[in-house]
């Protein structure tokens, strides 16, 4: 029952948290940061009347407040109540609380200072720290933790015969080190990921989303020139562009390696992965092509969010095999 | 040390400290007063700001006579002509004020926007028009205000110019909330919630800028552009395309006119003194 309580409500902050950066997502889109100028009463009030631009900034701020109240919470209940012998999860439960904390200071000075692209990238880049960390709290309330992480019931790893004889150890083996080789690669593409999100958020505050106005090409010409890259905000948006051939190429190696994974759930993991980045991609694209729509936007980041979070998730679990009793215990239930 | 010493030498010191403060926000208590603060004239910034409506729009070279030996001079000159607009006039885009139910009830309907307004004969409103090189010396900043209104969800003036250090009146005459926020490049930035109708904010820009965005974040639509200058010899043309540039001593002068979606045209015009000189742009969509 405890557990359970656990498992629902950890998935529902870290859904909770992705709504917060959909909402977040919705202000810097619809350009309404600034329609509340104070911080932390809005025009003087905590309920300000919501029209316009306050709908989405005061908005913001309610769900933010809500959110944060919810992963003290659930910080609270995993300290004091659950999980008395899991450090880790304390840790990170402890961790979110506090980035989240962090988060809403930083979005307070943006406010105050006017949405400097500095403050206001790392207000992006933090949001996706927080909402990874709640997902991997998520996670490790889960079943499929549980059963990642299960003890093998006999033999421990260094035990096992290694004589060429042994075809199932040969074959353990192997999969342990398609499970390394996956780790390897899906960290390669989850850092990726990460950094085009960074150069993403700064691209949107220093407001270069349509620096070069067409795609696939760059003012009309396939090449971009050297007079095109002094223009402002070019390199930082042909820099998210590069970065975004980069991830997807990433992101699909890694999808292959994660097929020859050991565990059927991260073995399909890959091609949904996969999947989501090239339809980000494709979104990324539409955002130039349709100016900057607002639905377009919105979806651009929130997928963005997702084919990060996915890549932490499938890391913390490949990290849970790569541990050898892990990699045994999985090997064997595959 | 005894403790009475202690005690003395703490009060003394808290004294001082008292005294510093107290002297620290007597100097910085007038700036408080000229700038930032709500004037909250309920009652009477309504009409004054309906009066006021395109007064800064018009240029006012009047204040420039109380110079020094650096002062920059005026005259009788002027620089006068029609800016037109060339092509098919595009379909102006329209939009809905419904994100407000104040705004939706001043604006029924579609509404149109502001930043290409063609008038009678394809003349070209909301162009802003000035000197920009050929003036020497300094000239003061006026002692009257340039005012911009928020009145119907819009800004009024859309376009307008002032001096340098020349004290920006900001007015809300809507029955909801604005908040005004001033995207300089050169000069400071504001942001200012004004959730009151007559609320009155003064603020200034010191460096000249040409032109300097002014939008409403609540009220995605509502943007004006302000031409801070270091002269007052500048004008924005009427809504038949029309402008003077009054006052001006006798020279050759680069004219610059700045339009907010078609860009900026240059001429060089040679005045002589008491001599009224003819310029006209023509622009053209896209171009």
């Amino acid at each position: 029952m405890r557990e359970a309580f656990l498992r629902v409500g950890t998935r529902t902050v870290a859904a909770l948290v992705f709504l917060l950066l959909v909402a977040g997502a919705l202000v810097t889109s619809t350009e309404s940061g600034l329609a509340v100028p104070d911080w932390p009463l809005s025009y003087g009030k905590v309920m300000p009347p919501m029209v316009g631009g306050i709908l989405y900034e005061h908005g913001h701020r309610l769900v933010a407040a809500g959110v944060s109240t919810l992963v003290g919470l659930e910080f609270g209940a995993i300290f004091f109540f659950f999980e008395r012998k899991r450090k880790t999860l304390k840790l990170l439960a402890g961790a979110a609380f506090a980035a989240i904390l962090l988060q809403a200071l930083l979005g307070g000075l943006t406010v105050l200072f006017l949405l400097p692209p500095a403050i206001s990238s790392a207000h992006a880049a933090l949001a996706e720290i927080v909402f990874a960390l709640t997902a991997v709290v998520a996670l490790m309330c889960s079943k499929t933790w549980a059963d990642l992480t299960k003890a093998p019931p006999d033999i421990p790893f260094k035990e096992i015969p290694s004589s060429p004889s042994s075809s199932s150890a040969e074959n353990i083996s192997s999969k342990g080190e398609e499970t390394c080789s996956a780790f390897r690669w899906v960290a390669i593409a989850t850092a990726a990921i990460y950094i085009q999100i960074v150069l993403g958020a700064v691209m949107r505050h220093t407001g270069a989303g349509l620096a070069i106005p067409d795609f696939p090409t760059f003012f009309d010409s396939w090449l971009p020139s050297l007079s095109v890259l002094s223009r402002p905000g070019v390199p930082i948006h042909l820099a998210h562009r590069l970065g975004a051939v980069v991830v997807v190429l990433l992101v699909l190696r890694a999808a292959k390696s994660l097929s020859g994974v050991p565990v059927p759930l991260l073995a399909a993991l890959g091609p949904s992965w996969a999947g989501l980045v090239c339809l980000q991609a494709f979104l990324g694209a539409s955002s130039i092509w349709s100016s900057k729509a607002v639905p377009i936007t919105v979806a651009h980041l929130a997928l963005g969010a997702l084919c990060w979070v996915t890549g932490v998730l499938a890391l913390v679990c490949l990290g849970a095999c790569r541990n050898p009793s892990n990699a045994l215990s999985s090997a064997r239930r595959a | 040390m005894t403790g009475p010493a202690i005690r003395f030498r703490f009060a003394a010191l808290c004294a001082a400290a008292l005294l510093g403060t107290a002297l620290l926000t007597g100097c910085g208590g007038k700036d408080d007063e000229d700038e930032d603060r709500p004037k909250s004239a309920r009652a009477g910034a309504s009409k004054e700001g309906a009066a006021k409506d395109g007064a800064a729009a018009t240029s006012a070279p009047a204040a420039s006579s109380a110079a020094g030996p650096a002062a920059g001079a005026t005259g009788a000159a002027s620089i006068t002509g029609k800016i037109v607009f060339e092509g098919t006039v595009p379909a102006a885009e329209k939009f809905k004020m419904s994100a407000d139910a104040f705004c939706a009830k001043s604006h029924p309907g579609d509404v149109s926007r502001e930043d290409i307004a063609i008038g009678p004969d394809k003349g070209l409103a909301n162009v802003f028009v000035y000197v920009k090189s050929g003036i020497n010396g300094t000239y003061p900043a006026p002692a009257t205000p340039a005012t911009i209104d928020q009145r119907g969800c819009t800004y009024h003036p859309h376009v307008f110019g002032m001096v340098a250090g020349q004290s920006l009146e900001i007015l809300n005459s809507d029955d909801t909330l604005h908040n005004i926020h001033s995207l300089p490049e050169k000069n400071e930035a504001f942001n200012l919630g004004m959730p009151v109708k007559g609320m009155k904010y003064t603020k200034k820009f010191d460096r000249p800028e040409v032109m300097i965005r002014i939008k409403c974040d609540v009220h995605g639509w509502m943007s004006a552009y302000c031409g801070v200058l270091s002269h007052p010899f500048f004008a924005v043309t009427a809504a038949d395309g029309t402008y003077t540039i009054k006052n001006l001593p006798a020279g050759t002068y680069t004219i610059e006119a700045w339009h907010e979606k078609l860009g900026t045209q240059t001429q060089q015009v040679t005045v002589g003194a008491q001599e009224s000189k003819p310029a006209a742009f023509t622009f053209k969509a896209g171009a």
